[in-house]
C-alpha cells in the first residue's frame, strides 16, 4: 500500500510534529508514505468566505498535482480539507470534478477502512476527551472510525460529550476573525465542559480545532494537552 | 421583519448578549432541554421518524416545484368549502385586507394564536396603528407581547425568559400577586385571556400546513388557545405563507409527525386541528402571502429552504443562536434557517454580517427534520454576495477579498508560500519584541486568545531537508 500524504496548512506551519507522527503511524502499519513537494492549500479559506474564484485556483492546483501522483490513496490530515476536496470541489468544477478524488481519505478513515490500525500495538494509561471535529462528524459522517481506533487503545478511557452537549469549538475559519466574541465564547464553553469532566488530554480530528482551543487555553493558563489524532496514536504505539 | 434599515450587526448584539449572564443561563437551559426532549422523542419513535422525514422531503420537493399551481388549487378547494381566500404578494395589501375585514365586523380587538408570519408582515403594529388591539393568546407570545418584545424563537417565543422573569413581568404588568409557580402563572394568563376570548369577534391564526387537494389547513398547539381563536369568534382569519401548501392531504401526517418531535420533543402535539369547513353563521378567511416564496421556489439552490417546517430545531442546536437568541438576527426567522432566508427579504447589503454568523459546523443540517443543507445555503449566500457587482460591499468584506486575493496569489505557489513562514516568524519576533506578544490583527484578543508560537521550521522544510 502506497499513500501520498496531504499536509494541511495549519499542520505544516503550526504543528509540523503532527505530520511526522502521522508518517510514523502509517509506516508502523506497513504503509509506504510519500509527500508531494509542491502541494499547496486546498482552497478552503477562500471557499468558506464565498470567494469561489480564488478557491478554484487552489482546487485546480490540487487536481493538477495529484492526478499524476502514483499512489493508492491520498491521506489528508484534516476532516475539513477532505470535505473541501471531496464535496466542495464538485461545486467549484460544476459537477466536473475528477472521479479519482474518491482516492482522498481522511487519516482516521484510512486507518480504519483498511483495518490497518489493528496492526498497531496501542496502549495508554489514562483518560482523554475526544472532540468530534464538526466537518469530520457532520459533513463526512466519520464518527465510528476514530472512535473504533481509540477504543482499541489498551487502558484508555475515552470521554465524549453527549450528543446535545457536543458542540463546535467555535473556530469556523474566518468566523473566528469576523465574530471573535462569539467564537471565543463558544470555544471557552467547550473548554469549560472538558475541564468539568476532569480530563486534561484532548484529542481532536482537525488541527483547526486544536489551534483555536489551544489559543484560548493559553490565555486562561489551563494546563491541557492537545493532541491531533496522529500525535496520540504515535505516542501510544511506542 | 427587520424594523430599522440599518445593517444587521450581530457582533455588537453578541457583545451585549454574552455579557448578560441571566440571558445566557435562560438560553442554555431552554435550548438544551429542547434538544434532550427531541432526542428522546426520536429514539422512542424508532424507524418511523426517519420514514416520516423521507416522506415529508419527497412531498415538499414535489410541491415546491408547482407552488403557484398548488396555491391556486388550494384556494379553489377552500372556496368550495365556503372559505374566502386571498393571495397577496405584498404585505401592505394583505394588511389592508385584514384590517378591512376586522373593521367591517366592528371589532376593537382580535384574539391571535401563534403565527410567525404575522411577525413577518408586521401585523401587530399595523393593527395598533388602526386602533385595533391584538391580543396574543399563546402563552409565550402573551409573555413577549406583555414585555413589548418580539418572539425569540420559532416555536418558543419566550425562550429567552426564565420563570422568574415571567413572574416579575406578570406582577408588574397585570397587577397580580408575585408568584413563581408555573401553574399559577399559567392560570393568571388563562383567566386574563378567557375573558378576551368570550367577547372576541375575530380570531387570527397562522397555519402549520395547508393541503391543496382539499383546501384544509392544519394548526398544531398545546394550549388550546388556537382552537379558541379559530373556533369561538364568529370570524376567523388564517394568515400563512404559500410555502405551507403541500399537494396532498394524505401526506400531512408525516409533516405533523416530524414537526412535533423536532420542535417540542412531543410524540404528538396536545391539539392538532384541521380547519377548512365554514359552519353556519361563521366566516373564515385564508390570507396567503406569496412574497419571495415563488422567487425562492424558482431558485435552483435555495428552493430546498422552503422545505422548512419551522420547528426551530436548527435554532436549538446552533451554538450562535444559543448565545444571542432570535433577537440577535434582526429578522423574523432567526437561527441557521433564518440566515438562509433573510437575504431574500432584506437584501444582501443588510445581511453582509448575518451571512457570516455561522461556523459551518453542520449540526443544523443534521438535526433538520427535512434535511435542509443549511451550511451549503449559507455558503451560497456568501458566494452571491461577492459575485454580484451591484452589491455595495462593506469595507470589512472588501478587506476579506483583498486578503483572499493575496492568499490565493502567494499560497497557491510552492515557492512563494515557502517564503511566508520565515516572514511570519520574523514578524512575530518583532511583535514580541515591541508588544510582548504574537500580534495578529483581527485575531488578537489578548486577554482571551493568545496566538501560538510558530515552530522554527515548517513540516515541508523539515521533510525535504533530509
Amino acid at each position: 500500500m502506497k499513500v501520498s500524504l496531504f499536509v494541511p496548512c495549519i499542520i505544516n506551519h503550526l504543528m509540523p510534529d503532527s505530520a511526522f507522527s502521522a508518517i510514523n503511524v502509517l509506516e508502523k502499519c506497513g504503509v509506504s508514505v510519500g509527500v508531494e513537494k509542491f502541494q499547496v492549500c486546498c482552497g478552503q479559506p477562500a471557499y468558506n468566505m464565498g470567494i469561489y474564484d480564488h478557491a478554484k485556483i487552489f482546487a485546480e492546483k490540487f487536481v493538477r498535482l495529484y492526478e499524476k501522483a502514483s499512489c493508492d490513496k491520498i491521506v489528508v490530515l484534516s476532516g475539513s480539507c477532505v470535505s473541501m476536496i471531496k464535496k466542495n470541489y464538485k461545486s467549484l468544477f460544476l459537477g466536473q470534478a475528477p472521479s479519482w478524488l474518491e482516492k482522498v481519505s481522511e487519516f482516521s478513515e484510512f486507518l480504519y477502512s483498511e483495518g490497518l490500525y489493528k496492526k498497531l500495538k496501542l496502549k495508554y494509561r489514562g483518560a482523554v476527551f475526544y472532540h468530534k471535529s464538526c466537518h469530520l462528524l457532520n459533513e463526512l459522517e466519520i464518527d465510528k472510525e476514530p472512535k473504533s481506533i481509540l477504543s482499541s487503545i489498551n487502558g484508555l478511557k475515552i470521554i465524549e460529550a453527549k450528543w446535545h452537549e457536543n458542540t463546535c469549538c467555535g473556530f469556523g475559519g474566518a468566523f473566528a476573525a469576523t465574530l471573535p466574541d462569539l467564537s471565543i465564547d463558544i470555544g471557552n464553553s467547550k473548554l469549560d465542559f472538558i475541564l468539568s469532566k476532569g480530563v486534561n488530554n484532548i484529542i481532536a480530528g482537525d488541527a483547526g480545532c486544536i489551534t483555536h482551543l489551544k489559543s484560548l487555553a493559553m490565555a486562561c493558563d489551563y494546563k491541557l494537552n492537545f493532541y491531533y489524532m496522529a500525535d496520540f496514536l504515535d505516542m501510544c504505539s511506542n | 421583519m427587520n424594523k430599522n434599515n440599518a445593517e444587521i450587526n450581530i457582533g455588537e448584539f453578541s457583545r451585549g448578549a454574552l455579557a448578560d449572564n441571566k440571558l445566557r443561563e435562560n438560553l442554555r437551559k431552554a435550548t438544551s432541554t429542547a434538544l434532550i426532549k427531541r432526542d428522546e422523542a426520536v429514539k422512542i419513535s424508532g424507524p418511523s421518524f426517519e420514514r416520516s422525514r423521507e416522506r415529508a422531503i419527497a412531498e415538499r420537493n414535489v410541491s415546491i416545484c408547482s407552488l403557484r399551481e398548488l396555491t391556486a388549487r388550494f384556494c379553489k378547494n377552500a372556496e368550495a368549502r365556503g372559505v374566502r381566500t386571498f393571495v397577496f404578494d405584498d404585505y401592505v395589501s394583505a394588511l389592508n385586507e385584514i384590517t378591512k375585514i376586522i373593521k367591517e365586523k366592528g371589532a376593537g380587538y382580535v384574539v391571535k394564536s401563534k403565527s410567525m408570519i404575522s411577525e413577518e408582515i408586521g401585523l401587530n403594529d399595523h393593527l395598533r396603528a388602526n386602533g385595533i388591539e391584538p391580543v396574543e393568546t399563546d402563552l409565550g407570545e402573551f409573555i413577549v407581547s406583555l414585555a413589548g418584545e418580539s418572539p425569540s424563537h420559532l416555536t418558543a417565543p419566550a425562550l429567552h425568559k426564565s420563570r422568574r422573569d415571567v413572574a416579575e413581568l406578570f406582577a408588574a404588568k397585570l397587577g397580580v400577586k408575585y408568584t413563581e409557580n408555573v401553574e399559577e402563572l399559567a392560570m393568571i394568563a388563562r383567566k386574563y385571556l378567557r375573558e378576551k376570548f368570550l367577547d372576541a369577534k375575530i380570531g387570527i391564526s397562522g397555519a402549520n400546513f395547508a393541503a391543496a387537494d382539499n383546501g384544509v389547513i392544519s394548526i398544531v398547539e398545546n394550549e388550546c388557545n388556537a382552537r379558541l381563536s379559530f373556533g369561538y369568534p364568529q370570524t376567523h382569519i388564517a394568515v400563512f405563507g404559500a410555502e405551507k401548501i403541500i399537494s396532498r392531504f394524505s401526506e400531512m401526517g408525516s409533516f405533523l409527525d416530524i414537526l412535533s418531535k423536532s420542535a417540542t420533543g412531543q410524540i404528538a402535539n396536545a391539539y392538532t386541528s384541521f380547519v377548512g369547513a365554514c359552519e353556519e353563521g361563521h366566516e373564515r378567511y385564508f390570507i396567503i402571502i406569496t412574497k419571495n416564496r415563488y422567487k425562492i421556489a424558482d431558485d435552483p439552490v435555495f428552493s430546498e429552504a422552503l422545505r422548512c417546517v419551522r420547528c426551530g430545531a436548527c435554532q436549538n442546536i446552533c451554538p450562535i443562536f444559543q448565545r444571542i437568541s432570535g433577537h440577535g438576527y434582526g429578522f423574523t426567522y432567526a437561527g441557521p434557517i433564518g440566515i438562509a432566508l433573510a437575504p431574500f427579504f432584506l437584501g444582501y447589503e443588510k445581511c453582509s454580517e448575518l451571512i457570516e454568523a455561522s461556523t459551518l459546523c453542520g449540526f443544523c443540517k443534521k438535526i433538520c427534520p427535512v434535511k435542509i443543507d443549511i451550511p451549503s445555503l449559507i455558503l451560497e449566500h456568501r458566494r452571491r454576495y461577492y459575485e454580484d457587482p451591484s452589491i455595495v460591499k462593506t469595507p470589512f468584506k472588501k478587506a476579506k477579498k483583498i486578503f483572499s486575493y493575496i492568499h490565493s496569489k502567494i499560497m497557491s505557489g510552492p515557492f512563494l508560500s515557502s517564503l511566508i513562514p520565515p516572514f511570519i516568524r520574523l514578524y512575530f519576533k518583532a511583535s514580541k519584541y515591541l508588544g510582548g506578544r504574537n500580534y495578529i490583527p483581527l485575531w488578537d484578543k489578548y486577554e482571551k486568545r493568545h496566538f501560538m508560537d510558530m515552530p522554527e521550521k515548517t513540516f515541508m522544510e523539515r521533510y525535504f531537508k533530509k
